[in-house]
C-alpha cells in the first residue's frame, strides 16, 4: 500500500485536472485528521484582475454563504497568507477582527484549523487550510505532524500552480515568431526601437512591425503590456 | 534506521517527514569576485550554504546552497534554494526500492522547501554579516 505522499508524488507529473490533484489532497488531509481541506490560488494574470481559484470540501451552506458574504475580504487567514508564508493554528486571537465570520465557520463544523501559505518564483501564491469540527490542534499534534503539513502545502501548490500556468499558457497560444521573441527580450532590456533596429541589423519599421504583431498575438494593447505577458508566461527564455 | 553499506541512509519519504530536523550551520559566500563597495547603489546578491540535522542517532544530514533574491515592491527580496540539496539519505518507496539518484534529490528538495529554513537563515545569517 503506498503512502499518501507517494499518491501525491504520482500525480505530480502527469495530473491534468486540479479536480484529480484536490482528491489527493483530501485523502491526505484525512490522513493528517482533518475532515476539511482548502486551496485557494491566485494566479497574477492578468495583472489588472488576478484569477483565483478556489478548492474545498467545506459543507456546501457554508461554501455558499462564504460567496454570498464576500467572506476572502474579511478573512484573517486569507489577510495573513498574503502577507506571511508562516503557518498559522485558528485561534479566537487570529479572528478578533472577524468575530461575526469566524462566529458562523464554527457553526458549520470549521472549529480548528490550520493554513499556510506558498508563493514561488511566478508569483502564483497558494494557500493551504487543513480544518476539523473536533479536537483542538495542540502542541504536541503539530510538534510532531507540522512537517507533514508544510510538505503537503508546498507539493500542493507545486502541483496546483503547474496545471493553471500550463493551461494559462496553453490557452493564450500567442504562438510567437523567433523575431518576436528576439524583440520582447531587447524591449524587457529597456531598449527603444532605434536600439532594438541597429542592434538586429534591420530598419526602425521592421522593429515596430514585430512589436505590432506581439502586441496583437498577446491580446495586449501596447507593447509594455506584451512584454510584461510573454515574460510571465515564460516564453522569453 | 541503519546506516547502509553504501554510507547512506535509507528512509521513506513519510519516516523522513516524521524527523524533527534543526538548523546546525549556515555561512555566506564571500563576495569576492568583482569588488563592488565602491559603486554607490550597485546591485549585490547574497549567497551561502546551510546545514540542517536530525537528533537522531544515525544522524540524517540535509545541505544545500542558497541566496537572495530581488524581488516585487511588495516583497523586496526572497530566499531561495540553489540547485539541489546533498545528504546522507535515499529516500525509498513503499515497495522498498531506491527512488534512485536524481528523482531522490528532487524529492529531498521538495522536503527542503517544506522547511521554516528562511526564517531560521534570516536570524543566523544577520549575525553574520557586518553590521556597517
Amino acid at each position: 500500500m503506498t503512502s499518501w505522499q507517494e499518491d501525491l508524488l504520482a500525480v505530480m507529473d502527469r495530473a491534468q485536472s486540479e479536480q484529480e490533484v484536490f482528491c489527493k489532497i483530501e485523502l491526505a488531509a484525512r490522513a493528517l485528521g482533518f475532515e476539511y481541506c482548502a486551496y485557494g490560488l491566485r494566479v497574477p494574470m492578468p495583472l489588472s484582475n488576478p484569477k483565483t481559484i478556489f478548492l474545498n470540501n467545506y459543507p456546501q451552506a457554508w461554501q455558499e454563504r462564504y460567496v454570498q458574504k464576500a467572506y476572502v475580504q474579511v478573512d484573517p487567514t486569507v489577510q495573513h497568507g498574503c502577507r506571511k508564508q508562516t503557518p498559522l493554528v485558528w485561534s479566537d486571537d487570529v479572528f478578533a477582527s472577524a468575530r461575526e465570520f469566524w462566529e458562523e465557520a464554527r457553526s458549520f463544523g470549521l472549529r480548528f484549523g490550520w493554513a499556510q501559505s506558498c508563493i514561488d518564483g511566478g508569483g502564483v501564491r497558494g494557500m493551504l487550510t487543513l480544518a476539523r469540527s473536533s479536537e483542538a490542534l495542540e502542541p504536541d499534534e503539530l510538534a510532531h505532524g507540522e512537517m507533514k503539513m508544510r510538505w503537503l502545502a508546498h507539493i500542493a501548490h507545486l502541483i496546483l500552480s503547474r496545471i493553471f500556468t500550463t493551461r494559462q499558457a496553453e490557452e493564450m497560444q500567442p504562438h510567437l515568431t523567433a523575431r518576436e521573441i528576439e524583440v520582447l527580450k531587447w524591449t524587457a532590456d529597456g531598449k527603444t526601437s532605434a536600439d532594438i533596429s541597429s542592434l538586429l541589423d534591420v530598419s526602425e519599421n521592421t522593429v515596430n512591425f514585430h512589436v505590432k504583431n506581439a502586441v496583437t498575438k498577446l491580446q495586449t494593447t501596447n507593447k509594455t503590456a506584451a512584454t510584461v505577458r510573454a515574460a510571465m508566461l515564460g516564453l522569453l527564455g | 534506521m541503519q546506516v547502509s553499506p553504501d554510507g547512506l541512509l535509507r528512509l521513506s519519504i513519510d519516516e523522513l517527514l516524521s524527523l524533527p530536523i534543526h538548523h546546525l550551520m549556515s555561512a555566506v559566500d564571500l563576495d569576492l569576485v568583482v569588488p563592488r563597495t565602491a559603486v554607490c547603489g550597485c546591485e549585490t546578491t547574497i549567497s551561502g550554504y546551510t546545514e540542517w540535522v536530525s537528533a537522531s542517532c544515525p544522524v540524517v544530514s540535509i545541505g544545500w546552497d542558497w541566496h537572495i533574491s530581488l524581488w516585487t515592491s511588495q516583497r523586496p527580496f526572497v530566499w531561495s534554494r540553489l540547485g539541489q540539496p546533498r545528504s546522507n539519505v535515499m529516500l525509498v518507496y513503499s515497495s522498498g526500492s531506491d527512488t534512485g539518484w536524481q528523482k531522490n534529490l528532487e524529492l529531498l528538495s521538495t522536503v527542503v522547501d517544506a522547511l521554516p529554513w528562511q526564517e531560521q537563515l534570516s536570524h543566523a545569517v544577520a549575525a553574520l554579516l557586518p553590521s556597517h
